[in-house]
């Protein structure tokens, strides 16, 4: 399999530049991960993550033929050749397809990703109805792997500012719990022209989700929620 | 709803383009049913209160909607600040100088048609 691969060493002090390769495949081999993993093997300068080898962990998240993907789910016979694989754009690059996610994870943090509820604590669990429990599904999901966010143009002009429709869609997984009693200081946290309004729906996000989640739709969700709040 | 929060911005956007479609849509199918107004018609139209006011509504849902589309642009784009508050004020004034203009032009106007 050919492949064009985005190499970046800032100890090298030398410009980003695209590097071939030719990696011949072998029998069990069905990911592009396998083939990364083939490739490591045969140049161990090549720098990338991953861990799970499942579609769990999210680490091998990249930029694969122009498209944001995982690595490990996404099938060399679907490919193009030669596979151009690239960093997550919009992501400060640490060295080749390793990108850092401090500020994604910033973005995370602030959303105050757990529940909260000052209520007296029950006996037993604090229960929920079917359909209450049903409202958290495509959300609770999401792996953090960052794919929506690097495919979304808003959060490559203002990463430091808009949210990024990973976090948002963990912020509307709280607000949609019925068991979170913050859901006024999450909308009112949210309402602001940078960290959710930035979003143009454009639904890039939506589009390159490896789990098949829409945080689109979960942002959508909470401008409508925050409009019923505002009345 | 928070003044400066994202929310406002938003609803206006929504609430412009839910006017301007109206206004677009329902005036094709007034000119496809009766065909074109003519000057007098156009006058007559404009000269009647309830037409300059849906004139006035069409053309400031059209600026806010513009405002909060150019407004994005310069958000998205135009990141020192200076440079960002004096485009935002260049279009902010060209958006509110057009209004202006627009309701000389229908006050004009009624006056003539009365």
């Amino acid at each position: 399999m050919r492949l064009s691969v985005y190499r970046f060493n800032p100890e090298a002090g030398t410009a980003p530049f695209m590097q071939d390769y030719e990696v011949p495949l072998q029998h069990g081999d069905k990911m592009l991960l396998d083939v990364l993993v083939r490739l490591k093997a045969a140049d161990d300068s090549l720098s990338f993550r991953r861990s799970c080898r499942e579609g769990i962990c999210g680490s091998d998240a990249m930029n694969i033929n122009g498209r944001n993907g995982l690595a490990c789910i996404t099938p060399i016979a679907d490919l193009r050749e030669p596979v151009t694989l690239r960093p997550l754009p919009g992501f400060p690059v640490i060295r080749d397809l390793v990108v850092d996610m401090s500020q994604f994870f910033a973005h995370y943090r602030a959303v105050t990703p757990y529940l909260i509820n000052d209520d007296p604590v029950p006996a037993r669990e604090r229960l929920q109805s079917p359909e209450q429990r049903a409202e958290l599904d495509g959300l609770w999901e999401c792996i953090l792997c960052g794919c929506c966010s690097g495919f979304c143009p808003s959060y490559w002009w203002n990463p430091d500012k808009f949210l990024g429709p990973a976090a948002l869609l963990q912020g509307y997984r709280f607000i949609a719990d019925s068991r979170d009693t913050a859901t006024a200081a999450r909308l009112e946290f949210l309402d602001d022209v940078y960290r959710l309004y930035r979003c143009r729906s454009i639904m890039n996000c939506t589009e390159v989700c490896p789990k098949h989640l829409s945080p689109s739709h979960a942002i959508e969700r909470i401008r409508l929620k925050l409009t019923k709040h505002s009345l | 709803m928070r003044l400066l929060g994202g929310q406002r911005a938003w609803i206006v956007q929504r609430l412009s383009a839910l006017y301007l479609l109206l206004c677009v849509v329902g005036g094709a199918a007034w000119l496809l049913l009766y065909g074109r107004p003519g000057f007098e018609g156009w006058r007559g139209f404009v000269a009647h209160p309830a037409g300059a006011l849906a004139l006035l509504l069409f053309y400031t849902a059209l600026f806010a909607h513009a405002w909060v589309g150019l407004r994005d642009v310069v958000l998205d784009y135009v990141h020192p600040f200076g440079l960002r508050a004096g485009v935002l004020a260049l279009v902010a004034g060209g958006l509110l100088a057009l209004e202006g203009w627009t309701v000389l032009v229908l006050a004009g106007a009624h006056s003539v048609g009365n």
